[in-house]
């Protein structure tokens, strides 16, 4: 009887020729028995061989090289502890030796976009590409190779491995690569992007900040500072931080060109932030002149506009009972937040002499809608009505460079007790100091103002500090 | 961390020693006149056990040893399915591979056989079938068995089938005992 069956034992024993092999390797993909008994047999034969030892005369490790199999992709899948693949590729299962070099698709070298915004210091983990944002799940398209992991981790590179996970989303395993990475200025630029892919921008940015003390020029760093700056709604740093970038010698022509463009959307969104709330202002004050307001909602729809409007309602009102008609506004705005501050404020500006004011008041109109009649900012600086004076030095920006003029508005702001005042004469502090080329003091000052604007929820415009 | 990690490691380059020898010597066989590696069979297994690895390292040596195999055999099987598959061009099989094989529920019955009870059932085998299976098993081919026995290749594997089949009547009670013993011990 010559069934396939009958060959189990010959063919478990390596004695069939090799059609007849092959045959039964075939034959048994579809033979229940032959299942069963090859996997008793199997069992019976790894016992006999670790029982007596037959097998187990010391074998050199084999010197021929193994090549990644698909099936490698289908294992590393799963969550494959690196310290064992490491012990693997020690044992000598994974030859190191004959592959020195790992291969790229670790760094994914076969993409052709980035879904990655941030950049990562491993030179292989940061070639140029053009950047998408993340559709749907790139760790799952590309699993990680294990044994250039395992060589990865025999060379300690944990920076390269952190770049990885990081190029697949898995920040978590990034994180703790990264934490066992020598400390460098490369390593605190990664872990920034670790904090960026949470939006933990001042985290981001502290360790951003350290990268570029040892570091200046360091490409990576400054790139991702402007994500920072960006995520904190610092535009015009992050313009800077871009520009830097687009202005280092050495590097890639499609890193240059983007950031360039990076650099001209920051400037672009900033403009066009400022262009949007100066007319919102603009309109609302007009409604306000013209008694054309419905104050309950404004207060309700936006605050922070019609607070800002209010102001220059005050300032360009040209007689006391038109000041005193926005005192109901004034006392509604006050209710969103505490005291009465803008209650006080319209009191004292109905207050003032109109003979004198009205005049000032029509000029500073003509600056709210942009024209800046000559020697008003120096006849304001001159006359008692200082809430013009300081609202022209806002509209002119003059606080920023003139410290006479930044020290009047820092007076005038804290004696009327104002917050969102406040905020405005710290944000020109800023500027000021940007002015002076402290940029750094520049970028500390704003942060902390931000963070105190924030503190207020939607109650300034907080944009406005930037 | 890196203590742990360093722990880990070396814990699983030991178990790789311990099994890999005999697990290449059986992967040899099956794979022999075949387009399938040895040593990638198993390396694969290996790469399997790392998820398990948590389980398998407190585990005795013969269940561990029981697992590999489990694990190998699936692995290879899978390969004959796929050569089969592909070579009538039928669409993929539902493989072997898809299975999880957890180390609980593994070849249970290997799972309980010592080394220690395996040298004693040889020893009570009939002398020709256990010394042609010792030599088998020290990895002597058919004809140099025969040769030594002055015999016909032919009947060289009918003693190693006879052996074997002694061999698991031997060992298969013993399961039936050791997992009494469990029972009343547990
Ligand atoms: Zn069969």
């Amino acid at each position: 009887m010559t069934t396939p069956c009958t060959n189990l034992h010959l063919f478990v024993d390596g004695e069939l020729s090799a059609p007849d092999a092959e045959v039964f390797r075939q034959h048994l993909g579809r033979c229940p028995e032959c299942e069963a008994g090859l996997r008793d047999l199997l069992q019976l034969e790894l016992l006999a061989s670790r029982a007596l030892g037959g097998a187990s005369v010391a074998e050199p490790l084999p010197a021929k090289v193994t090549p990644l199999r698909p099936w490698m992709q289908r294992v590393s899948r799963t969550v494959v502890p690196v310290a064992l693949a490491a012990g693997l590729a020690a044992v000598g299962v994974f030859r190191l030796q004959a592959q020195p070099e790992a291969p790229t698709d670790v760094w994914l070298a076969g993409a052709d976009v980035r879904t990655l915004e941030a950049r990562l210091s491993h030179p292989m983990a940061d070639r140029f590409l053009p950047y998408e944002p993340m559709r749907g799940t790139s760790g799952a398209a590309n699993p990680l190779p294990l044994r250039p992991l395992a060589e990865l981790e025999e060379q300690q590179d944990f920076r390269g491995i952190a770049a990885a996970y990081a190029l697949r989303g898995d920040w978590q395993q990034a994180e703790s690569f990264l934490a066992r990475a020598p400390a460098s200025a490369d390593r605190d630029n990664d872990r920034a992007v670790v904090a960026l892919s949470g939006q933990r921008w001042e985290e981001a940015l502290n360790l951003l900040g350290g990268a570029l003390r040892q570091e200046p020029r360091h490409a990576q760093a400054l790139w991702n500072r402007g994500l920072a700056l960006r995520g904190l709604g610092l535009l015009k740093q992050a313009e800077a931080s871009f520009r830097d970038v687009a202005s280092l010698p050495g590097q890639a022509a499609g890193w240059k060109v983007a950031a360039e463009k990076r650099a001209d959307e920051m400037r672009a969104l900033r403009d066009a932030e400022a262009a949007r709330w100066q007319r919102l202002v603009r309109e609302t004050w007009t409604q306000l002149t013209e008694k054309t307001a419905d104050a309950a909602y404004l207060v309700r729809q936006q605050p922070a506009v019609t607070r800002a409007a209010l102001y220059e309602a005050v300032r360009t009102a040209t007689s006391a009972d038109a000041v005193a008609s926005l005192l109901p506004l004034a006392a509604a705005l006050d209710q969103l937040g505490e005291g009465t501050v803008l209650q006080d404020y319209v009191r004292d500006a109905a207050s003032r002499d109109f003979k004198v004011r009205a005049p000032l008041a029509e000029d500073y109109a003509r600056l709210v809608k942009g024209a800046l009649v000559p020697g008003l900012l120096e006849r304001l600086r001159v006359s008692q009505e200082t809430d013009l004076y300081v609202g022209a030095l806002l509209h002119t920006g003059e606080a920023a460079r003139d410290a006479e003029s930044l020290k009047a508005l820092q007076r005038y702001a804290h004696g009327s007790r104002d917050p969102w005042l406040n905020l405005l004469a710290e944000r020109e502090r800023a500027r000021s100091e940007e002015a002076s080329g402290r940029a750094a003091n520049a970028e500390h000052l704003l942060l902390a103002t931000l963070r105190t604007c924030g503190a207020y929820n939607t109650l300034f415009p907080c944009a406005e500090i930037n | 961390m890196s203590n742990l990690f360093n722990r880990e490691r070396r814990r699983f380059e030991a178990f790789i020693r311990q099994h890999r020898p005999s697990l290449l010597g059986l992967a040899r066989r099956l794979c022999a006149r075949s387009s399938l590696e040895p040593e990638d069979l198993v390396q694969e297994t290996f790469e399997r056990a790392m998820p398990e690895f948590e389980h398998l390292k407190d585990r005795a040596d013969s269940a561990a040893a029981a697992w590999l195999c489990t694990t190998m055999t699936n692995r290879f099987l899978d390969y004959c399915r796929r050569q089969r598959t592909e070579s009538r061009g039928m669409p993929h099989l539902a493989l072997v591979q898809d299975l999880a094989v957890s180390p609980e529920e593994t070849q249970e019955n290997w799972a309980l056989v010592s080394t220690d009870a395996f040298q004693k059932a040889i020893e009570r085998l009939k002398p020709h079938l256990r010394d042609a299976y010792r030599l088998h098993a020290e990895g002597k081919r058919y004809n140099a068995i025969a040769e030594h026995f002055n015999v016909p290749v032919g009947t060289v594997g009918s003693w190693l089938t006879l052996a074997r089949r002694d061999l698991k009547e031997l060992l298969l009670p013993q399961v039936a005992v050791a997992r009494e013993q469990g029972a009343t011990s547990s």
